[in-house]
């Protein structure tokens, strides 16, 4: 017996209306009306009128208690729930609801920085920034402090089929920030370059050629590092090509320097 | 009340597993009525709910290395955390007593004939709504089209401009990766 295709099963499920030939075999066929029923929970839940329901809030001793037991930034303490969105929501892009002494954004000018969506390097980045988890709000502090020394620091880990280790270094001296790089030794086949990449696993910055041991790198005054925390060190073959190979020897998250 | 998911967003899901706690601020605010009340049904009062709310945040934020953004939504793996914990406190309970535990979750609402009462249909509703935006374009304004405004593929393939077997196909294989996402959270331990 010739089954449904999954096109009509699909359909079927959608509510759409099959040939007659697919509806007789539809009423008769256990197997293909079971897929039916399967994915049409997708589109009862998708479409079931939920506006109504009356969800119940937990009291605000519950957030105060995950606060406490998670020991999150004193800022954080009002109950989000009832808390004013304005300073709950740093999303908004709205600096002046920004609270003073939290997150500082730096808005990029010039030149933008570039985006690269290689399959292989995004899911490599992800795993960084998930063994740098709790990294990166401390680094979205990194913008407010101005006193000279370091003022982020990152240990750096070897990817897959690389064995260097290193760490990295952001001073700061009036005003200018500068990365500060070591590297146990070089193992790249062309030449080593330094990249500051977002969470978002979207776009980075270049900040320049690495050689071999340690090297310091100016990081522009318009990256901000709550939005870049991310240090990568990458092989790039001798091609002219200006983005990034895909091929990363060592990375780590950007942490705010203690002590 | 509105649905819980409007102000969540898809960089909240990084953020989140980056360790951004104001990323945590804003799930407890987006979702914790939906955890509270899931508790509240199965658990039967408010204190014990407290403490499965609690105890499923500071989980998730705990184990957020665990958590893999590319994979799935925020919403649907806290969702699913948030259902172990109900469900340890469940077993922890009727162990204790069992006719306690009968006597509370009576009056709470109950299951629709499909098995699945409104607290829960929120809910799947809720990881749905995230699940289509990790699905990107076209696929998210296909099935939205399917979805809220009920049309057939060959409208929707007239509406997009796109090829009926591209909508087709597109339909085909979101319907199973979002039947399987709601599997994730509704997987009971």
């Amino acid at each position: 017996m010739q089954h449904l295709d999954p096109g009509s099963i699909s359909m079927a499920a959608l509510n759409e209306s099959l040939d007659a030939p697919s509806e007789e075999h539809l009423a008769g066929c256990e197997r293909c009306a079971a897929e039916v029923r399967e994915l049409n929970l997708v589109v009862v839940a998708a479409q079931g009128d939920t506006s109504r329901t009356h969800l119940e809030s937990p009291d605000p001793q519950v957030w105060e208690a995950i606060h406490r037991e998670l020991g999150l930034q004193p800022s954080l303490l009002p109950d989000p729930l009832t808390a004013d969105r304005s300073t709950a929501d740093p999303w908004s892009g709205d600096a002046a609801a920004t609270p003073a002494g939290q997150l500082v954004t730096f808005t990029p000018r010039g030149p933008g920085p570039r985006t690269f969506t290689t399959k292989s390097l995004v899911a490599a980045v992800s795993i960084g920034v998930l063994t740098g988890a709790g990294a990166f709000w401390a680094a979205q502090m990194l913008g407010t402090k101005a006193s000279p020394g370091v003022v982020a620091q990152a240990d750096l880990a070897p990817l897959d089929g690389y064995t260097a280790q290193g760490s990295a270094e952001v001073l700061s001296a009036d005003g200018a920030r500068t990365l500060r790089i070591t590297l146990t030794e070089e193992q790249a086949d062309g030449y080593q370059e330094v990249w500051l990449i977002a969470p978002d696993l979207q776009q980075m910055y270049s900040l320049g050629v690495l050689g071999e041991g340690t090297g310091s790198l100016a990081i522009p005054d318009s990256v901000d590092l709550a939005a870049f925390p991310i240090v990568d060190v990458s092989d790039e073959p001798l091609d002219g090509d200006p983005a990034h190979s895909g091929v990363s020897v060592i990375r780590g998250s950007l942490a705010a320097a203690t002590g | 009340m509105t649905p819980p998911s409007s102000e969540w967003t898809r960089r909240l899901d990084v953020d989140f597993s980056a360790g951004d706690e104001q990323a945590l601020a804003q799930a407890y605010r987006s979702f914790s009525p939906l955890v509270f009340s899931l508790a509240l049904r199965s658990l039967g009062d408010r204190s014990a709910a407290s403490d499965a709310t609690q105890e499923g945040f500071i989980r998730a934020w705990r184990f957020r290395a665990g958590y893999n953004p590319e994979a799935g939504s925020l919403p649907a793996w806290l969702l699913g955390i948030s259902r172990n914990v109900v469900s340890d406190a469940q077993s922890a309970r009727q162990k204790r007593n069992r006719i306690v535990h009968l006597a509370h979750t009576a009056g709470y609402p109950r299951a629709d004939e499909n098995g699945v009462d409104e607290i829960e249909s929120v809910a799947n509703r809720v990881v749905l709504d995230a699940e289509l935006e990790l699905l990107g374009e076209p696929q998210r304004s296909i099935l939205r089209l399917a979805f809220c405004e009920d049309l057939t593929h060959q409208q929707i393939s007239s509406r997009l401009d796109l090829p009926l077997g591209t909508v087709k196909s597109h339909i085909r294989r979101s319907l199973t990766a979002l039947r399987s996402r709601l599997e994730t959270w509704n997987a009971a331990p």
